[in-house]
């Protein structure tokens, strides 16, 4: 890995893993919900916001849901997949070295 | 059934709001309206709804605000009304509390809103408050004002002076609670 990627939020690591396929905003809260066991409970004010900003950086993308439908649905680029896919990485790295060192204790 | 209460909170009392509106609803005054200095709620099932409020953005005004609204309708989520920038939000009631921001850093921007605005109407008063203060120091030496100009100006004076003061005692109440909010997320190394 050449470049170090700041560690993402569980805010933005939960919606990028929630938007694989395209998905509404309650969508992605509940799925949330789902995901973490009722850990993590979103606003609606904070996903949308968090949304705004992931699509300003190019991380996904608003889609039309069906054609002349005003509703919209949120999907992944390839660009938000390379970041999660980096952010699983390095917690996969996180939680490699703290069992080695723990299970060495014990 | 119609119920009006005249009731007031300023901008940097929106989490009293809430409460107030909550207790309101779970004894089945439900709200319908927002007027000046009023409430207006109709009499219903008790707890049946649960309500938030939310200083808007600017934007949210325009067509990216219908967005947002209709982002929120999208989640069960009803406005109620928008009232100079306050929106008053319901949703039938679900296990869980009812919040619109739910991280420090939203929970942040949302302070930062209001202390923006707060901090314009500071200006705009101490302008008139500005005015007031050299109307009493005899700015026009060569027509004192009489002496019921000058009481109006006293009084104007006064009750300006209580507004700003009372805006910065605001504006210091959000400031620490967003201390506060910036330790948790030094805790939670939140930064969306």
């Amino acid at each position: 890995m050449a470049e170090s990627q700041e560690a993402l939020t569980e805010t933005v690591y939960y919606i990028l893993l929630s938007l694989l396929d395209p998905l509404h905003g309650y969508g992605i809260m509940q799925n949330i919900e789902n995901l973490t066991k009722g850990r993590i409970s979103m606003g609606p004010g904070t996903l949308y916001g968090a949304l705004n900003t992931l699509a300003a950086k190019g991380w996904i993308i608003q889609v039309e849901r069906e054609k002349k439908s005003r509703k919209k649905d949120y999907l992944i680029t390839n660009q938000g997949r390379e970041v999660l896919v980096r952010e699983v990485e390095r917690l996969e790295e996180l939680v490699r070295n703290g069992k080695s060192e723990l299970g060495g204790v014990k | 059934m119609k119920r009006v209460v005249w009731k007031h909170f300023a901008l940097w009392k929106l989490d009293e709001e809430e409460k107030w509106l909550n207790k309101m609803g779970e004894e089945g005054y439900n709200l319908v309206d927002v007027k000046w200095m009023r409430y207006i709620f109709e009499r219903g099932q008790a707890g049946k709804y649960q309500y938030a409020t939310e200083y808007l953005e600017k934007s949210s005004y325009g067509r990216s605000g219908q967005e947002y609204i209709e982002f929120l309708a999208d989640a069960g989520i009803e406005l109620v009304k928008e009232r100079r920038g306050r929106a008053y939000f319901c949703r039938e009631k679900r296990p869980g509390k009812f919040q619109i921001y739910t991280d420090p850093s939203s929970k942040i921007k949302h302070f930062n809103r209001m202390i923006s605005v707060m901090v314009l109407w500071v200006l705009f008063f101490g302008y008139y408050l500005f005015e007031r203060v050299l109307a009493l120091v005899g700015y026009d030496v060569f027509k004192p004002p009489s002496r019921e100009i000058y009481r109006l100006e006293l009084f104007l004076g006064i009750l300006l002076t209580a507004i700003i003061l009372n805006l910065f005692r605001g504006i210091f109440k959000l400031q620490n609670k967003k201390k506060d909010l910036r330790a948790q997320r030094k805790g939670k190394d939140d930064e969306t």
